[in-house]
């Protein structure tokens, strides 16, 4: 059967889809649609992972290509209050994507060659003028980090640095921001593109194409089938919210790069320092990746060798130590801010903690996420501990995903996130050698 | 392909079909702001699906307007809003705008934040 592919990796690819769009619907209709379509997601995913190293062929073209046409639309009808000269380039591109979504499916490679090709490019643009259409938006990501990555380049301690308050004390979240909330290795990667570009975002949005050109590399060398690279790449580009990611400052496109980046090491240098210095690299980059650092340490493979673990890890560390050694206060502070400030659950997540704190009024302690996080992560250890790359990254995001779905808060670029890894994992069991037990364990 | 990609259209118009259906029964059963309305007349409490974090800002007042909730011509229930705006504004400035009766809720900024009452919008005029 010639358009079949492993049941795991079609159900990731689903899941994955589901999930962006589940995760993409907010305001009146988050418990009612977005919240029960996430679920629905993360059955698909737990499915999915369940059957990893079933050699079944799946018939999948048909069903992800509705999911895709359905996730394109609710990208064309999301708006971020642009300018109108940005919405409309914004929903011609959705609009592409609906269009390319049905020439996916059609069975017509040139044609299919030539709408990808063509919605790369034109998301590409996009993404790269995103900046310039919101130049100033208004959310404390934004403001916060220009705040702290011009105070780096000016010698002060970025942790010390104030940001002024864009929204005038308009919204209150339950917390008085007071210092950087994120991870040091943030300011780092962002500090060359303010310094050159004035806007640490155009490095979010250059994050996009590097991303897709790192997944259709590794696609190429696993020898996947071309249909399958280009169905995950639409997967990605056409994201709902992928733009208000890029408007807004949101780390995990950065995330994603990354993730993308040691899969690419993963398949193309096994044994040497690069993939671990890639993951390594994604807690020092947000806080919540813990637990798939410590499944990527005891699951074999793609478990690194030990010179290689101790080069990322020192790498990692490099972008940690030398703001601690700085100043230690505010950059703990900074670091672990949103692990403690927070008094109660944001009821506008897609979780199951705001669903119950807004139909009784009660949730659970914000620790129990971080139960659900180990707990989670070591079934799906005990599950898929011999599956390699693609085991490593359907548990890692099943991990997360059970975290969200059980944390304090929940939004649209967590789950982006935990997409990115189906999507990855789908890739990986995509592989177009037949899977032996030795060759699915890469 | 042309095959295809009509079918990718016509999910499309499914899928805005399924938001509006959803939408509807939304607006209709579970209107967070006729909750608020019923929650203020009635007392007791009832489940409000859509939260706010707007607060008044610095020298901001809170109006609580009722307005009238309608899809097209069709009447489906009254809400209840609180709109945070200068406290210098005239409550009928505020209910003109909005097409509705308002009354003034808070005056004192001094609310710990806890306390304060939250906004479902802010107004500058």
């Amino acid at each position: 059967m010639t358009d079949t592919i492993p049941s795991a990796s079609a159900a990731a690819i689903v899941a994955a889809i589901v999930l962006e769009t589940g995760s993409s619907v907010r305001g009146d209709l988050l418990f009612l649609l977005g919240l029960p379509l996430t679920l629905v997601a993360f059955a698909i995913a737990a499915r999915g992972a369940w059957t990893i190293g079933d050699a079944t062929g799946r018939s999948w073209l048909p069903g992800t290509g509705a999911c895709l046409s359905m996730m394109a639309t609710v990208g064309l009808v999301t708006s971020f209050h642009a300018p109108a000269w940005y919405e409309v380039l914004r929903c011609l591109v959705y609009a592409g994507g609906i269009v390319s979504v049905g020439i996916l499916t059609s069975g017509n490679r040139r044609a299919r060659r030539h709408a990808v090709s063509a919605l790369i490019v034109s998301a590409t643009v996009l993404h790269l003028v995103t900046p310039l259409a919101l130049p100033h938006p208004l959310i404390d990501v934004w403001s916060w980090t220009q705040t702290s990555v011009r105070a780096l380049l000016h010698g002060v301690h970025p942790y010390r640095a104030q940001a002024p308050d864009e929204l005038q004390g308009a919204f209150n979240y339950g917390y008085a921001l007071t210092v950087y909330p994120y991870m040091p290795a943030t300011l780092i990667v962002y500090a060359p593109v303010v310094a050159l570009m004035g806007d640490f975002r155009f490095l979010l949005a250059a994050c996009v194409p590097l991303t897709i050109a790192l997944v259709r590399a590794t696609g190429h060398r696993l020898r996947a089938k071309e249909i399958v690279i280009d169905a995950i790449t639409l997967a990605i580009l056409l994201h709902p919210r992928g733009l208000s990611l890029t408007a807004f400052g949101w780390t995990e496109p950065l995330l994603l790069l990354v993730v993308a980046a040691f899969v690419y090491l993963v398949v193309r240098a096994p044994e040497g320092p690069g993939q671990a210095t890639a993951f390594f690299l994604l807690p020092a980059l947000k806080q919540y990746v813990i637990a798939p650092v410590v499944l990527y340490l005891v699951m074999k493979p793609p478990r690194p060798p030990l010179r290689a673990a101790v080069v990322g890890l020192t790498v990692a560390a490099a972008t940690i130590v030398p703001l601690l050694w700085w100043d230690w206060r505010p950059t703990l502070a900074g670091i672990v801010f949103q692990m403690i400030e927070l008094k109660s659950p944001r009821l506008d997540s897609d979780s199951l903690v705001a669903l119950s704190g807004v139909t009784t009024g009660y949730y659970p302690d914000r620790w129990w996420s971080v139960i659900v996080q180990f707990v989670t992560g070591g079934f799906w250890y005990w599950r898929l501990r011999r599956t390699g790359a693609a085991g490593l990254l359907l548990a890692s995001a099943l991990t997360l995903f059970a975290t969200f779905l059980f944390g304090w808060q929940a939004f649209p670029n967590y789950y982006y996130f935990v997409a990115g890894l189906l999507l990855l994992g789908a890739l990986v069991l995509a592989e177009k050698t037949a899977c032996s037990e030795k060759s699915c364990a890469r | 392909m042309f095959r295809e990609i009509l079918r990718s259209l016509t999910i499309a118009v499914g899928t805005v079909a399924v938001a509006l259906v959803g939408e509807g029964v939304y607006v209709v059963r579970f209107c967070s702001r006729h909750q608020a309305w019923l929650q203020a007349r009635s007392g007791r409490n009832v489940v409000i699906l859509n939260h706010q974090y707007g607060v008044p800002r610095a020298g901001d007042a809170v109006f609580a307007c009722e307005t009238t909730h309608r899809i097209g011509s069709v009447v489906l229930h009254v809400d209840l809003r609180y709109f945070c705006a200068p406290a210098t504004t005239d409550v009928s400035t505020v209910a003109s705008s909005i097409d509705g009766t308002c009354t003034v809720v808070s005056l004192d900024q001094s609310a710990e934040p806890h306390n304060q009452q939250s906004c479902d919008d802010h107004l500058d005029f």
